[in-house]
């Protein structure tokens, strides 16, 4: 029943999103073939098709948020347990047909208060990224082909936190589990950017909302190199579900950043004006 | 008298609310050792100083009007000139959708290099704060800026000339002979400026034009009661200027060229190079940048006194670097170069690092050295100044 269900899903999804879906299908044709796969082809390229279904369905539950903002405090700790916090503040605004754009404004530590990033992220292209210098009033623009390294010094690197665009990753479905009685989809995911710090991910997702629940990321010589897991769901406007805390733990160095969110707003009527190098200097 | 009370107590209200904000700033201590004996008699070998640069931030309607307040002082333990006080920004703000106003004194930045800032001319450089010359004073402004498909225009007025302020003769890194400048001349008091500024795709350019008294001046040399002093000299220029960077994967080429009329013949100096980025090395977190700029400059050697010398620093200089940023919880930043004089060989050196200590406070250590100076050529008058610095910053 379960299983006629979710097909009966798809091809309502299929029907609605048939050019994303041909795309993504190229995609995973083009593209390589998953690291892990265990089975026949056969039964590989049908996880491909159920991975990448699982993720457009996360995606299309979340399309039509236009813009949010949200405080963020970031928490980093040693192995030894000593602490320093980040506070920042994020503007982003969904666009369509390409990678959102966002703003962060920085306000602790106060050596960097005052300066902000702007980050308009692409689908696949590398994205494009300025920063706000407050002491030399200096908009400058920057290289973005660091997104494997740390952001502000966490635990989290850019493209953890950057737009989750389907196009960045190839999928194959790994299986469903329960976790404290809650059914999961479980899938595998590979970065198709080469400069990526992933050779792979493995997403959980609730299969009640399809919220992204934990992503366990593996490095270049594929060990596990980091944990994320999302708490505090809420949901706003009666359709989007945001984490309220964000939990990453390095396996190697020992390692954690908590990234916590509040106040979040949608649909504050923010427009591709409030994301431009030109505004960027008024931003505080 | 109650509605007056009323309407100060309903401004003042969304203010208290954000009370922590309304104040920043920073208060640094500094320490300079100079390690060789000095030029002239009575320079110390070693300096100590404190500054402060506190902001007051006020702000109406949620940002969309806004008042700056950025004092900034600094006393030295030596030269009377370095001991100064001026006001950064004392700026009103206020944006709409397609348009952006700022008055008062303020701070703007144009440019792409990191070795000289040659198109950046709106404010005057602070010259006793750092030979690097990227300190600035307030420059009295009215800006419209309007935010259009095809670009931003910034329009300016700049009512009211600041002189360059000049190291004392009884502070290290002075010029060789006293300035004057009780008695300089400044032959425009308003300036106007306008910019266009777009990006496209992976290209960020700027075109810009100003008309004023030059921020950099002529010296002539002048007896003051017998004894010679350097009188400056602040011409009126038009200067017409591009600015332009193509950022790619690792790559970052930027190029800055100007032309400008009113000192003499009308002459063409650009800078010019690229940086590169090694991004996440070895899986470390750190990022490597490795950056080359190469400066060319039309003017002619000037007759100073007795001698020629170059009118400018940048006559034709490589400059090479590079910038190592640990991307760590304490945002340890490394950025070394040298500036090669190709004509001459002489070599301007430096070194800055920083570090966030934690609890607000931050340090940094900077070198600046210069070897192989030749009398005629423009480092000569610091060849005895290669300093070393401390600074301790405490941000609020």
């Amino acid at each position: 029943m379960k299983t006629t269900m979710k097909h009966l899903d798809i091809r309502g999804l299929v029907s609605a999103f048939a050019p994303a879906i041909l795309l993504a299908v190229a995609l995973v044709l083009i593209g390589t073939q998953p690291a892990h796969a265990q089975a026949s082809e056969t039964t590989g390229s049908a996880a491909a098709n159920r991975g990448m279904e699982i993720a457009l369905e996360a995606e299309r539950r979340d399309d039509g948020f236009a813009d949010i903002t949200a405080a963020m405090t970031m928490t980093l700790r040693n192995k030894h347990g000593q602490e320093s916090t980040r506070e920042m503040r994020n503007h982003t605004l969904e666009v369509d047909g390409d990678g959102d754009k966002t703003v962060v404004i920085f306000d602790k530590p106060n050596d960097v208060k005052g300066t902000a990033f702007l980050n308009h992220t692409h689908k696949v292209d590398d994205d494009d990224q300025w920063l706000y210098l407050p002491a030399l009033k200096r908009v400058k623009r920057i290289a973005s082909s660091n997104k494997s390294g740390p952001f502000m010094g966490s635990e989290f690197a850019y493209e953890d936190i950057s737009s989750q665009e389907i196009e960045k990753y190839t999928y194959t479905f790994v299986r469903e589990e329960d976790v404290d009685g809650v059914p999961h989809f479980v899938i595998e995911r590979v970065p198709v950017d080469p400069k990526s710090g992933y050779t792979r991910q493995v997403v959980s997702y609730d299969q009640v909302e399809y919220r992204v629940q934990r992503i366990d990321f593996y490095d270049r010589k594929n060990d596990l190199l980091k944990t994320l897991t999302y708490h505090g769901y809420a949901q706003y406007t009666d359709q989007f579900w945001r984490a309220d805390r964000m939990e990453m733990v390095n396996h190697l160095t020992g390692k954690s950043t908590t990234l916590a969110f509040a106040d979040y707003k949608f649909q504050t009527g923010l427009t591709d004006d409030d994301f431009t190098s030109s505004t960027l200097r008024r931003a505080r | 008298m109650w509605v007056a009370a009323l309407a100060i107590g309903s401004v003042w209200a969304p203010l208290r609310a954000e009370a922590q904000d309304i104040l920043s700033g920073e208060v640094t201590f500094e320490a300079r050792g100079f390690p060789r004996d000095a030029l002239l008699p009575g320079q110390p070998d070693a300096t100590l100083s404190l500054s402060g640069e506190p902001e007051v931030y006020l702000n109406w309607r949620d940002g969309v009007h806004s008042l700056t307040l950025t004092p900034f002082f600094r006393l030295d333990s030596s030269d009377g000139e370095r001991t100064h006080l001026d006001i950064r920004e004392l700026l009103w703000q206020s944006y709409g959708d397609t348009w952006e106003v700022r008055a008062g004194l303020g701070k703007v930045f144009w440019g792409v290099t990191e070795s000289q800032h040659l198109v950046d001319v709106i404010n005057q450089t602070d010259l006793v704060e750092s030979p690097d010359g990227e300190d600035k004073l307030g420059q009295p402004m009215v800006n419209l800026t309007l935010l259009r498909s095809w670009g931003t225009v910034d329009l300016f007025v700049l009512p009211g000339f600041r002189a360059r302020t000049f190291v004392g003769s009884d502070g290290r890194l002075a010029l060789p002979l006293p300035v004057d400048d009780d008695r300089e001349v400044v032959e425009r008091d308003v300036g106007y400026a306008a910019r266009w500024f777009h990006t496209l795709g992976d290209i960020d350019l700027g075109v810009s034009h100003f008309w004023g008294s030059s921020r950099d001046p002529h010296f002539r040399i002048t007896a003051d009661g017998g004894a010679p002093v350097l009188l400056p000299i602040y011409e009126t220029v038009h200067q017409t200027s591009l600015d332009l960077q193509l950022t790619s994967g690792n790559w970052a080429w930027k190029l800055e060229a100007l032309t400008r009329s009113g000192q003499g013949d009308r002459f063409y100096a650009t800078v010019g190079g690229f940086e590169y980025t090694i991004a996440n090395i070895r899986s470390s977190g750190a990022d490597l940048g490795l950056l080359a700029e190469l400066h060319l400059d039309s003017r002619d050697d000037i007759q100073f006194g007795d001698q020629r010398v170059s009118a400018t620093p940048f006559d034709q200089d490589i400059f090479v670097g590079s910038r190592l940023a640990l991307n760590d919880a304490q945002d340890t930043q490394l950025l070394g170069g040298a500036v090669v004089d190709l004509g001459m060989g002489a070599l301007a050196l430096f070194l800055e690092t920083s570090r966030r200590l934690g609890g607000g406070w931050t340090a940094d250590f900077e070198v600046r050295a210069f070897a192989n100076t030749d009398p005629s050529g423009p480092l000569y008058g610091v060849h005895r100044d290669s300093y070393g610095q401390f600074s301790l910053r405490y941000h609020f």
